[in-house]
């Protein structure tokens, strides 16, 4: 039995000397114009993972686990793990710099256990709600968009940002010229637009290219969510999506819904095995990141048949344009990229799940119990 | 005497044995590992199947079966899992 205790602190892992995305700069970009509350929250969320080995497949086994960053708006605060694994090892070595625990096995036979315990503080990020952009003006000229901020422009597999979805982002916003009521008309268009699809796997692929090109506005978080983004780019407004999980109970969306946005018992104890959410964030020149969550607009509004016109879905909708609720925490921002040491599938699309290998045969991380997996979320008050 | 047994054995069994054949199978549609699983799963229990890898890197599947076996059986064993195949290549194999 192997027990280490790392991350202390908000140093995490660049101060291991463990973090060398190949976008360094990623390091460096501003961090989002945080004007969120003094009021923290922290959840202790466990881990558990007892590893099942697909039918017909034997061999090493390779499992990554998604680690959250630090932000203004949530931090890492200890982070340990231990079991009967051979190698466990913390890395960023990816393009996108997201975290992750990289956990090895030399063959599947016999048990295959870890649990990890992450201790993480969040609160609130309330650029709208503060009033945080009353004095922001979108620059005379034309605005600068620094180096580290252009990779959150440019199309991946999953992001098309040319063709029916540089089409549709144009009709959307029309002859509007600042950036933030153009991400607002993007917001607008894709809640009342698209719909919550419940019988999609998982948080939904996210192929935006092909979500527009059939018309089949229908998915979850990440279909959703990644429509935004798509769109902002396709505007030139830089966005991105942050893929984590929901830890606890709402308290300011609690009485549109108890649903639709995050809940735990009487002691705070939440079950999250199946609660990973993407969000959504769009940048302005001279301000930073703003938050955004269309989906879950089309979320509250499926679980509480409610219409468009609604007061509940406009309040809802009008709170997640600029403002997030962190009874959540995202892991990274990485899209289409290779895993360090690389999969042997390949790219993955995002790193919002756990994912394994058993000699290169996926695991299926939709499922908790396949896989398995079990996540529980206790809120320390 | 147990020795020449032994000998002639060796030298009449793999006359007797029956080759396997590599065949890989292209899965253009194959994108996510739900596909991979999926195709694994409908390739492995096929009856006369070996072995079988799909890979989402390669959009193939490598399935090893015995010589003589109906390599449209594979075809029909995609097909269920809503996917499409062609045979890529068939390779012999010891």
């Amino acid at each position: 039995m192997e027990r280490r205790n790392f991350l202390k602190g908000a140093a995490a892992l660049s101060t291991l000397g463990l973090v060398s995305p190949v976008w360094s700069e990623t390091k460096s970009a501003k961090q989002p114009a945080v004007s969120a509350s003094s009021q923290w929250r922290r959840f202790v969320m466990t881990q558990t993972y007892n590893l099942k080995v697909p039918e017909g497949s034997e061999g090493k086994v390779n499992l990554w686990v998604p680690v959250p960053e630090n932000t203004d708006f949530q931090q890492l605060v200890n982070l340990s793990f231990s079991g009967n694994y051979q190698k466990a090892v913390l890395n960023a070595n990816n393009r996108y710099g997201a975290k992750m625990l990289f956990v090895t096995w030399p063959d599947s036979e016999g048990k295959l256990e870890l649990k990890v315990e992450m201790t993480i503080e969040t609160r609130d990020w309330e650029v709208l709600k503060q009033n945080k952009l009353a004095d922001w003006q979108l620059p005379e000229q034309d605005a600068v968009i620094p180096d580290t901020i252009q990779p959150w422009l440019k199309a991946t597999p999953h992001i098309a940002i040319d063709g029916v979805v540089k089409e549709t982002a144009h009709k959307i916003i029309g002859n509007e010229k600042s950036p933030l009521k153009q991400a607002r008309l993007i917001h607008d268009w894709v809640s009342s637009n698209m719909h919550r699809d419940e019988s999609v796997i998982g948080c939904g692929t996210g192929d935006v290219g092909e979500i527009l090109k059939t018309g089949k506005l229908g998915g979850k978080c990440t279909d959703i969510n990644s429509v935004f983004v798509a769109l902002c780019r396709a505007a030139g407004i830089p966005a991105r999506e942050m893929f984590g999980i929901r830890l606890g109970a709402t308290h300011k969306l609690a009485d549109y819904s108890k649903k639709a946005f995050g809940s735990a018992d009487a002691q705070g104890v939440a079950k999250i095995s199946g609660g990973q959410h993407c969000r959504a964030m769009f940048w302005l020149a001279g301000f930073g990141w703003v938050p955004a969550d269309p989906a879950d607009v089309t979320k509250m509004r499926l679980a509480e048949k409610q219409e468009n016109d609604s007061p509940a879905v406009k309040a809802v909708n009008d709170y997640l344009f600029g403002n997030w609720e962190m009874n959540w925490v995202g892991f990274n921002f990485g899209r289409d990229f290779a895993l360090s040491p690389e999969a042997e599938q390949g790219d993955v699309n995002n790193l919002g799940y756990p994912y394994a290998e058993v000699d290169g045969d996926p695991l299926n991380f939709y499922d908790p119990a396949t896989f398995s997996y079990d996540y529980v979320s206790v809120e320390r008050r | 005497m147990k020795k020449i047994i032994c000998l002639a054995l060796m030298l009449i069994a793999p006359l007797g044995w029956a080759a396997n054949k590599k065949v890989t199978l292209d899965v253009s549609q194959m994108t996510c590992p739900l596909c991979v699983i999926s195709i694994n799963k409908a390739l492995r229990g096929t009856d006369g199947v070996i072995k079988a890898k799909a890979s989402m890197k390669t959009h193939q599947a490598d399935v090893v079966v015995p010589a003589d076996f109906d390599n449209q059986k594979l075809l029909a064993a995609v097909a269920k899992t809503g996917f499409s195949a062609k045979i890529h290549d068939v390779t012999d194999i010891q």
